[in-house]
Order: structure tokens, then sequence, then C-alpha cells
């Protein structure tokens, strides 16, 4: 089960976590900015994250760039570090190797949230006083639909968040199975 | 008995003045077009908001310059495309090098495009357009902008028979309507007309990777007045077929004098003996280019006798027939390709026109066909269709190849002259439509004064009963239009930044700005939404100054234009575009302010370029 867990987290790294879909009249097709652990990516071929970016400038916005996100420097190495920590278990095969690993991981997974709203939050709320348009500061969705001025702006997860918590579901899994095999050393994994 | 008599002559009186008012009636008893199936029509043509035409249209905008761009079946213009005239909407003519690719002349008369061709199918690569100041332009259907104007060439006098391509693109035609003394700038009477006045058949090169356009071959010809053309294709791939009036050689009001004869001509010139001829280093050097004589060169152009002051000239699209049609006659011929090349291996000729021999009428004819009066043009559809315009009947009509019997007949308002059918002059024509280009319009819209705009008629051809389907009306002056299947064009919708390799673009804000050379004084400009950077810059009266704007965006539709108040320049830079233009500062303050509507604060687009006094 903790194998499972590494192989999705290893699989976490490589597709998107979250999503933005923004509409306009004038964007029927949308604007999409996904959020990778490492990286941020526009869609149209990066184009639309250049769109946002000139879009919010009239409003006094940062420009979003990957550079600004700390997260992607570290976020990569700690998906790495739970990987081995899980294959560690699994290597050693005690349920305190795997209370350990769901501890971190779960750690990782609120902080990660909580990391995400607060990045927008600051986006929201930091806007250049001199900026063109005036607007109050506001945070955009983390999660399901708002509306921001003329857009509709979508924030749901992705495929990456979906197999993190499929390894959260695997951690409990495996929880559940070491609970019912207590007293016995049977490995876990 | 006298009453009653009397009450006779009354009744037969007034009989005799009712017969006598229903002898003329007060309109024509002739169908009025455009009684067709109202409902059925619509259907037909609309073209529901947001959903795409299933073809293009490009029309010559004649001596408007421009050509103009179409949907069909909704016949809705889309677009303009200026060629050879200043166009401010898009900024041509108006920086650098637009500017200078119109050189001199800010008026041409586009008559024929030409859409390149792959195996005698339209390939949507670039789009050739002739003028009559001896010009041929290049559009690049990746981008539909002008991309070159060869020309004028030298010798060639009213450049009418043009740009036709042959089935490869390996070249398009050019030929002499009005012969003059050559080389250009020559002298000699009038009444040394038919000696000394010499026409011109030319071939352009292109470069099939670049579609760059060069002088191929010219070919001396007597001084008749070439008219139209067309290239064989399939069977008849190699030939060129070009026509002739006045081939009386006649001066005046050619009117009369170039009707005289029954027949003139249809030259066939065999392109790739005229290729082969240059490339063994023949002909005569006469004003910088080489010509070819057909005395000295023979085998490279033959005459085909023709109905009398023909106009059009058009091959089927098997290549079989060349079908050319007398304008003042009620049939047009159907030259068997076959038979003229038997005639010409025979040698069988009736005599030459100065070294030129001429076949035989009789001998290469296959049919004639007894279309109407005033044939023009005939375009092509699928399984042997063929449609004539009748510009004395002002009608169209369709008959097949092979039977030679008409079909079908519809009358158009009013007078129609070229006539294009979808793909109507490939290997493969599409059938469905045809669009009338009529050169009167007599008030079926709104009135708009006396300068009438002409008039496009969309026909059904899906049926072997042709029915009027829509009018529509164009700028002057439609003569011939090409229409293609939509799914052939790949246009992009923004310039990609890896490929803007302009040595004065800047992509990054911080690096723009001005820099001088002397009195000569650059400023590369970036603009964005919504501003220019930099927003003012400073010259010096007298400075030549260089304005370099590069558009930076990479959004579809997010043009920028740069207006400078005072001093006729008007800039519209594409997305991904750099454009430049260059002028002499005079002292004073100028605005300059982007034109082309760009975002929400596109108002505030705008700077100022001072100058300051020497």
């Amino acid at each position: 089960m903790l194998a499972l867990a590494a192989g999705l987290v290893v699989l976490a790294y490589f597709t998107p976590l979250w999503r933005l879909t923004m509409f306009a009249p004038q964007y029927e097709h949308g604007l999409q900015l996904d959020i990778h652990s490492y990286t941020l990516e526009g869609g149209h071929g990066g184009q639309d994250i250049k769109e946002i970016n000139l879009l919010n400038h009239y409003i006094g916005m940062h420009p979003l760039e990957a550079e600004d996100f700390d997260e992607f420097k570290w976020m990569p190495f700690v998906l790495g570090g739970i990987a081995l920590l899980f294959l560690r278990g699994v290597v050693l095969g005690t349920v305190k190797e795997l209370v350990d690993a769901t501890a971190v991981f779960g750690y990782f997974g609120a902080f990660s949230l909580w990391s995400f709203a607060y990045k927008m939050y600051r986006y929201g709320h930091d806007l250049a006083p001199e900026a063109p348009v005036k607007v109050a500061p506001f945070t955009p969705p983390v999660f399901g639909y708002q509306r921001i001025a003329n857009f509709e702006v979508y924030s749901y997860p992705r495929a990456g968040t979906y197999l993190l918590m499929a390894v959260g579901v695997a951690l409990l899994a495996a929880l559940v199975l070491a609970w019912r095999r207590r007293g016995t050393l049977a490995s876990v994994s | 008995m006298r009453s009653r008599y009397q009450a006779w002559v009354v009744v037969i009186g007034i009989s005799a003045a009712l017969a006598a008012s229903r002898c003329a009636p007060s309109a024509s008893n002739q169908t009025r077009a455009g009684a067709s199936d109202v409902a059925a029509a619509a259907q037909k043509v609309y073209v529901a908001p947001g959903d795409l035409d299933p073809y293009y249209m490009f029309a010559s905008g004649g001596h408007s310059g421009n050509v103009y761009v179409y949907g069909v079946p909704s016949m809705r213009h889309i677009s303009t495309i200026p060629v050879f005239t200043p166009y401010p909407a898009t900024g041509y003519g108006f920086d650098d090098a637009s500017k200078k690719m119109l050189g001199d002349l800010t008026w041409g008369d586009a008559h024929h495009p030409a859409l390149s061709e792959t195996n005698g199918d339209y390939d949507g690569r670039w789009l050739f357009i002739n003028e009559m100041n001896g010009r041929v332009a290049r559009i690049d259907l990746r981008d539909f902008k002008t991309k070159q104007i060869i020309g004028p060439v030298a010798n060639i006098s009213g450049n009418h028979g043009s740009s036709f391509v042959t089935p490869n693109t390996e070249y398009a035609m050019m030929s002499s309507r009005f012969s003059i003394p050559i080389p250009k700038g020559g002298y000699a009477p009038l009444d040394k007309y038919a000696t000394d006045y010499k026409g011109i058949i030319a071939g352009l090169k292109i470069d099939p990777k670049s579609g760059e356009m060069t002088l191929g071959f010219e070919i001396l010809m007597p001084p008749f007045d070439f008219d139209i053309g067309d290239a064989g294709k399939k069977v008849s791939d190699g030939w060129m077929f070009l026509t002739a009036y006045n081939t009386e050689r006649a001066t005046g009001k050619l009117e009369v004098t170039a009707s005289q004869r029954d027949r003139d001509y249809i030259a066939a010139v065999d392109w790739r003996a005229a290729e082969r001829a240059v490339a063994e280093g023949k002909g005569d050097l006469i004003g910088g280019v080489k010509v070819l004589d057909p005395k000295k060169v023979p085998g490279i152009v033959y005459l085909m006798p023709c109905g009398k002051s023909p106009h059009g000239v058009d091959v089927s699209p098997d290549g079989r027939y060349i079908i050319g049609s007398g304008k003042l006659q009620g049939v047009t011929t159907a030259f068997n390709f076959e038979k003229i090349q038997a005639a010409i291996q025979s040698q069988a000729f009736s005599g030459d026109e100065d070294g030129i021999p001429v076949l035989k009428y009789e001998s290469i004819k296959e049919a004639e066909v007894p279309v109407g009066l005033g044939p023009l043009h005939t375009q092509f559809g699928p399984g042997g269709m063929a449609y004539t315009s009748l510009f004395v009947d002002s009608a169209i009509a369709s008959w097949k190849l092979g039977e030679w019997k008409v079909i079908d007949k519809t009358p158009v308002s009013f007078a129609v002259g070229h006539l294009a059918t979808a793909e109507g002059d490939t290997v493969d024509p599409d059938g469905q439509f045809l669009v009338s280009l009529n050169k009167l319009s007599h008030g079926r819209h709104l009135n708009v004064g006396p300068s009438q705009p002409e008039s496009s008629q969309l026909i059904d051809i899906s049926q072997e009963k042709m029915k009027l389907l829509a009018d529509s009306f164009t700028e002057p002056e439609p003569h011939y239009a090409q229409i293609i299947k939509a799914d052939k064009l790949h246009p992009i919708e923004v310039y990609p930044k890896e490929e803007n390799h302009h040595p004065l673009a800047v992509w990054d804000v911080s690096k723009a700005g001005v820099t001088r050379e002397g009195n000569h004084v650059t400023a590369k400009i970036v603009a964005v939404r919504s501003s220019f950077t930099p927003s003012t810059f400073e010259v010096r009266e007298g400075d030549i100054v260089t304005v370099a704007i590069t558009n930076i965006e990479q959004a579809t539709d997010m043009l920028h234009g740069f207006g400078l108040l005072d001093y006729n320049i008007n800039l519209v830079i594409d997305p991904g575009e750099t454009k430049v233009v260059t002028f002499t500062a005079k002292k004073g303050v100028y605005p300059y302010y982007c034109t082309n509507f760009c975002s929400a604060l596109h108002q505030e687009m705008q700077g100022y370029m001072t100058v300051k006094p020497r």
C-alpha cells in the first residue's frame, strides 16, 4: 500500500495540482492557469498567463511569475522526501513508520493548501495603489466559482491533487489494515 | 340606322385603342431576376452568427486597387486586402516598407486574382493579382498581406491579360493591352502603329518555396490588344492561352476600327519552349530585359482564330477544351487541344502575323455553343458543366462539355462581366455556388446617389436549374473573383514572437527608448495594452527620425495603431509585428496615439513627441 502511495506521489509531481479557469464575454474559450508543484503554466501554449498578467496590471496586481513562488523550490523535494519516507516504511514495515509517514503527509497537505490560499489572498490584496482601475481587495477562489468583475473564475483541483488525495486514502487504508493486524508484526506494505 | 352605324364605329374605335394600349406593356415580360423561392433561398445563404462560411471569395477591387474578401454563401464582406493603394485602415502605404513596395504609384487597376495551384488545384498558399501599370502583386494567404509587387515590368503596357497562373504555379502571365513603341519612353507616330508599336506576352517565374516573382520571359508580339488568359492544364499543361482584340492593328475609335475583321485571335504560348529558349540565352535585349522574337525563335507561339473581339478564354477542367468567345457574337467556341496540336504538327497554317503561324479555325474547332448574346467568360462545375456569362443578354447560360447544348439560362441584374464558380477554374470544380459579377446594379439597393456600387449575385448551381439566391453589392470593381474552400487556408492569428527578426524590434519594455547618431534619431517603441513605452520622446528640429514600433501582444485581435498628428503618419501594428516609419522632425509638439481600438484604456494610449527648435 505504501509503495503504491509512493508511486502516486511521484506521479503527482508530473501532473498539475490545481487549475484556475476564467471566462469573460471576450474570452469565450476561457483563460487557463495550471499550478504544478514546481511551476505555473498558462493555457494556449503559455499565452494565457501573459494575458492574465496583462489584464491584472490594470488593477495593480503583481504579475504571476513562477519565480515568486518559493513553494516551487521546495515542493518537488518534499514530494520526493515523502515518497522516500513511504519507501522507508515499506522496507522497515513497522506501524511506527506508517504513522510517521501519515503525519508528515497530512502536515504537508494541510500546509500546501494553506499556502495556496494565502498566496491567493496576497495577490488579491497587495494591489498597487496607483493602478488605473481601483478594485476592492479580494481573494480569488481557492475552490469553486467566484465572479470577479467581468470574469467568471473557476478554481478546481486537477489530477495531481486527486493523486495526493488517493495517497491519503491509501495511507488510511494502510493504517486500518495495520490496526486490524495489530499485535502481529506483519508487513503493512 | 345611321346612329347604329356610328355606335359601331365608336365600339371599334375603343376596341382598337384598347388593343393598341396592350401592344406596349409597361414592364418587360421577361421573368424578373430574383423570382426564386424566397424561403429556400434564405436558408441556402443563411450563416448563423458565429458560424463560418464554407468558402472564401477573393474579388478584385478593380481601380480601387484592393482585393475584397467575402464569405460564400453569406456574401458577407469580411476583409479588405490593400494591394496597389494606401489603405489607412491597416496602415498600408504609410510605413517605410509598404511605401517602398508601392513606389511612386498610389493607384493600380487590379483585375484578375489568381490563387496558387498545385497539380491544377488551389493550394491556398498565395494570391496573385495584376494591375494595368505593368505590375503583379503577391498576397500571402498565411497572413492576408501583400508581400511583393513586381514592376512596372519593362516593355509591358496596360497589363490587363494577367495574372493567370500555370497548374503548379510555375508562372503567372503578363501582357500588353495597349501596345506602345518599346522600350518604354520611345516615340513613333500613331500612323506607324501597325509596324512600330509592339505587344508583349510575358511569364513571371514564381519561386516554388517563397513565391517570389521574377521575370521569366518576354515574347515580342504584334500590336494586338491582349486581354485575358488562362493556363492549359492536364493534357494541355505547358501552354498559355491569351485572347487578343484589335488584330486589325487599328488606332482611333477602336469600337469601330477594331471591329472590322470577322475573327480575332487567341495566342497559344508554349511556355516550356519559351523557358528553354531563355535558358539557351536566346532573345534580344530591349528595355534591359531579354525579349524572344517569334521570327527568330519559332515554335513558341501560335495564333488561333476566334470569334470577333474575344474577351475571356477558359480551359476546361480536363484541359481538353479551350473555350473562347467573341463578345459580339451569339456563340462560344470550344477549341480541341488535340486538334490544335495536330494542326501545329502538320503545319496546317493559313498564314502568319509578323512570323507567328495562324491556325485554321475549322481545323481546331470542336463545337460552337449557341449560348446567347455577348458571351464573355466561362467557368466550370463538376460533371462537365460549364457556365458562360452573357453581357449583352445580361444572363448566365449553363451548358455541358461534349454535348455542346445550352441547358439553362438565368437573367442577372445587370450586365454581367466575369463570373466565378466554386473552385471553377481548377481541375476539380466544386459546383454549388456561382457568383455573377455584374457591372450595373440599377437601383436594386438603397439609393446612394449617382456613384453606384456594382452588384454580385449569388446563384445556386447545385441543381440543373440555376436559382438566384441573393444580391450583394461590391465596391468598384470586381473584374474577376475566385472562390476557394475555406479549409484549404490556414492563416495565423498573431505573428509569433520567435518569428520576429526585425532589427529594430524590442520585446522588453526596459529596452525601449531613443538613441541618436548624429542627426538620425531612432525611437524604439513598445506598444502593449494600454500604453506606448516611451510615452514621450524628444528630438531636435531637422532630425531624421525613425520610429520603430513593436506590438508585443500575442493575443488574437490585439492590434495597436500609431497615429502621429500633422505628419500624415498612420501605422497599424498587428500582434507580434514591428513597423517602421522615417520622417524629418519639424518644430513643435506632436501627439501620437493608438488609432486601432485596443482596450478599456485605449483612449489613454497616447504620448508626445516634443521637437526642440534649432
